[in-house]
């Protein structure tokens, strides 16, 4: 069923077609909470009413609270039945929470992280296939505390995703590093809303991705630096290489200033892959093939190296040097 | 979601701008109706393909709504504002013959003066009909048309016909169908093929009666390998009623045809700013805007470029300084379709006081646009933290064979500048200005000269204004 969704937070007119984005999502009848068994000592349970930004409601979701108590926790679902699920992070120590999704199927899930005097690192690692659709809305709030959201979405037909955080103390930190990948008739949607609410916070998104064959993205990145939040520094830095002349590009880098003394700044750059780089490289005896990989992987390495699993960094490059 | 600003006083600061002509109209019409647009039409005897296109945009005007995004004007009531107000006098060829208190306006504003230094043409509009216009015998001999555009309807029906409307269309949204409906004054400028003129035009557009609206339309049209500098001035002097500019620009550049098109507007703080702009670019030709927003209470106002004919050209350079009261929406509109095309983008805003800047644009590369160029770029700086300071720029790229960069910052000034100055002898609100001129400097470069001079004395108000 077509629906409207991942409306922005302020709206420009219609007629650019990027305030929200209407997507067919398949209706899901029915949803089998025992397929999903979770490996841990965690907090599991089966609630109603499943309200989400993104602008989709189920009935009944899967509930997990992650109190965070070890260094490392690691979440894997198979989404080979519809998955709506909301994981609750909350965290008082350091920690690296991953959280991985492979299957053909639909996964929905929320996941709130709060913190309070802690640093977290967040894995998210879409590996859906093909058909499948991955639709995540985080919400993060931090007081007194780092957290830094790597997010690789690179499976599904559909890929949505809607990011709130709010930094509601001095010295919080919060960075995004968000690598996307558009094959077939990919519909990549990303709406993201930074509210650097204090004095003194920080945040840093930077947003990659390739987009081949007939794929279509918007994203829609928003820093508020809103009134009190002097000294705050925000940079958003979206870089997206075109590599089929039928794939589509859209971007809307908003930046909201109700502060004097800030340091913001935001950059978009889109296009075929810099001619420059290209002739340096076959200048050196590369073929034009292994040049541009090379130089396709250097983007994709900024990101992938974000995560320190080494293995799980090879098989995400290993996916993406198979579909491009 | 609006943006809001509180209601304001308007401290009179632009001097010069707020000369209040005592000189009574001959003729006022308040309101909106079929019969109004008929009478408007009737006084200015226009043929029935004319008045068939106002009452098409008054019943589009009527069924359209006010847009769901951008700054407030839901305040706006179109039936307690003069729609059409038609000074004393009809247009003259002289300045002589220009009624005295008009014409102390004008000379206070500068206009004949800039006319026998250094343009090739002058149009002065006052409220709702021209008053003036004049071009050089040497232009006339060329072939170049400048005059009054409801004149060119008379005289130049089918060159009008074949352009008007062609640009912007009476679709575009609810307030350009207002101007269709009402459309009173403005120029019309068609330049043969291969003249240049080295020289520019000026029009100045002036509204004085209080509680009235202004809907001018400017025509251009620059036919191919032929090259035009035009300038369009706007003021008013301030009233505690709410005035409304609804004027639209309608551009034509043909092939290897280049167009500076310049506007210094600095409106009173009781105006509501609603301009629509566009132009239509063909092969090898250059579109260059020039804009300069320092006045009114909110302007919307975001010209679009439409790079049709392989190798076009557009560069935008805009600066907008909002302060007290001050919601300034402004931006810019681009649509490449033809290979080869290439767009410069050079934005910067000020605000200050609690005044709102908010830059927004779209670009739009179409599929055929290949080895497109675009480099857009945006600082905005904040004087204080009442004021706001938003970017949103909407980027749509639909071919691989293009490159296209965004970059924007906002910061304040920095301390130390502003210390290492004071220590030099100045003072606190000297070294400000003189950091805020050198910030708006690259644009001030593109203005007309005594332009550039005015914009740094308003500069120089508005800071001291502030602080002192």
């Amino acid at each position: 069923m077509e629906k409207i969704l991942n409306s922005t937070p302020v709206r420009t007119t219609n007629k650019f077609k990027i305030n929200d984005i209407k997507v067919d999502i398949p209706d899901i009848e029915f949803i089998n909470f025992d397929d999903y068994k979770i490996d841990g000592n965690y907090n599991v349970s089966i609630k109603d009413k499943f309200n989400s930004r993104i602008g989709l409601d189920y009935n009944k979701y899967l509930n997990i609270d992650l109190d965070v108590n070890k260094d490392n926790i690691n979440l894997e679902f198979n989404v080979n039945k519809p998955l709506v699920l909301n994981i609750n992070i909350n965290s008082s120590i350091d920690s690296t929470v991953n959280i991985k999704y492979i299957g053909n199927n639909i996964a929905i899930t929320k996941i709130n992280t709060s913190l309070n005097n802690s640093n977290i690192k967040l894995n998210v690692i879409n590996l859906l296939d093909k058909e499948a659709y991955n639709i995540i809305e985080f919400t993060n709030t931090l007081v007194d505390s780092n957290m830094t959201t790597n997010f690789i979405d690179i499976g599904g037909k559909v890929k949505l995703s809607n990011l709130l955080t709010d930094l509601n103390s001095s010295n919080s930190t919060y960075n995004l590093n968000n690598l996307y990948l558009g094959i077939n008739e990919d519909i990549i949607d990303m709406n993201y809303l930074i509210n650097l609410n204090k004095p003194n916070t920080n945040s840093e998104l930077v947003v990659e991705g390739l987009l081949n064959d007939k794929s279509k993205k918007s994203f829609k990145g928003t820093l508020d630096f809103k009134e009190g939040s002097s000294d705050s520094i925000g940079h958003e830095n979206e870089n997206c290489i075109l590599l089929s002349d039928e794939a589509k590009s859209k971007s809307l880098p908003m930046m909201l200033c109700h502060e004097e003394s800030v340091d913001g700044a935001h950059g978009v750059s889109t296009g075929k892959i810099d001619e420059e780089k290209l002739f340096y490289l076959m200048s050196r005896g590369l073929s034009k093939d292994e040049s541009i990989r090379l130089i396709l992987n250097a983007n994709i390495n900024k990101i992938v190296n974000c995560i320190d699993d080494v293995n799980l960094q090879q098989e995400i490059i290993d996916i993406i040097n198979k579909e491009i | 979601m609006k943006t809001n600003i509180n209601e304001y006083e308007d401290k009179e600061t632009r001097n010069i701008y707020n000369i209040k002509s005592t000189l009574e109209s001959s003729k006022k019409i308040l309101g909106l109706s079929e019969e109004i647009v008929r009478n408007i039409s009737k006084e200015k005897n226009e043929p029935d393909w004319v008045l068939n296109i106002r009452l098409k945009a008054l019943d589009l005007y009527n069924k359209m709504e006010d847009p769901d995004w951008g700054p407030d004007i839901s305040y706006l009531n179109i039936d307690e504002l003069l729609t059409y107000v038609k000074p004393s006098t009809g247009e003259n060829r002289s300045w002589e013959d220009v009624p005295d208190d008009i014409k102390e306006v004008f000379d206070k504003l500068g206009i004949p003066e800039d006319e026998k230094k250094n343009l090739a043409g002058v149009g002065a509009q006052f409220d709702s009909e021209m008053i003036y216009h004049n071009l050089t015998e040497k232009m006339k001999e060329l072939g170049v048309i400048y005059t009054n555009f409801d004149v060119a309807i008379q005289e130049y029906p089918e060159l009008v016909k074949e352009y008007f409307t062609k640009a912007v269309p009476l679709t575009d949204h609810k307030y350009i169908a207002l101007h269709y409906a009402l459309f009173s004054g403005g120029s019309f400028v068609y330049i043969p093929a291969g003249v240049k003129l080295d020289q520019p035009l000026q029009s100045y557009f002036r509204l004085n009666e209080k509680g009235a609206g202004q809907f001018e339309h400017t025509l251009i049209i620059v036919e191919d390998s032929a090259s035009l500098e035009f300038i369009e001035g706007c003021s008013a002097p301030g009233y505690n009623e709410l005035n409304l500019h609804a004027g639209c620009v309608e551009l034509f550049v043909k092939k290897n045809a280049y167009l500076r098109f310049s506007t210094i507007e600095n409106w009173s703080k009781n105006m509501l700013n609603l301009n629509t702009k566009k132009c239509y670019v063909e092969e090898n030709g250059t579109i260059e805007w020039i804009m300069g927003s320092f006045g009114s209470k909110v302007s919307m106002l975001y010209p679009l470029s439409v790079l049709n004919g392989r190798n076009a050209k557009c560069e935008f350079t805009n600066i907008s300084f909002a302060g007290k009261g001050q919601n300034l929406d402004t931006g810019f509109k681009v649509i490449h379709n033809a290979p080869n095309t290439k767009t410069v983008v050079n934005a910067k805003s000020i605000s200050k006081d609690g005044g709102i800047c908010l830059f927004r644009s779209y670009s739009w590369v179409k599929n055929n646009a290949k080895n497109s160029k675009l480099a857009l770029s945006c600082e905005s700086l904040m004087m204080d933290s009442e004021s706001r300071s938003d970017t949103i720029p909407v980027n749509n790229i639909e071919t691989s064979d293009c490159v296209f960069s965004h970059e924007a910052s906002i910061g304040k000034i920095s301390e130390r500048a502003i210390f290492y100055l004071m220590s030099r002898g100045m003072s606190e609100v000297e070294a400000k200005a003189l950091i805020v001129r050198g910030f708006a400097e690259p644009i001030a470069k593109a203005f007309p000269v005594e332009y550039a001079v005015e914009m740094n004395r308003l500069i120089n108000l508005e800071l001291e204004g502030s602080i002192g």
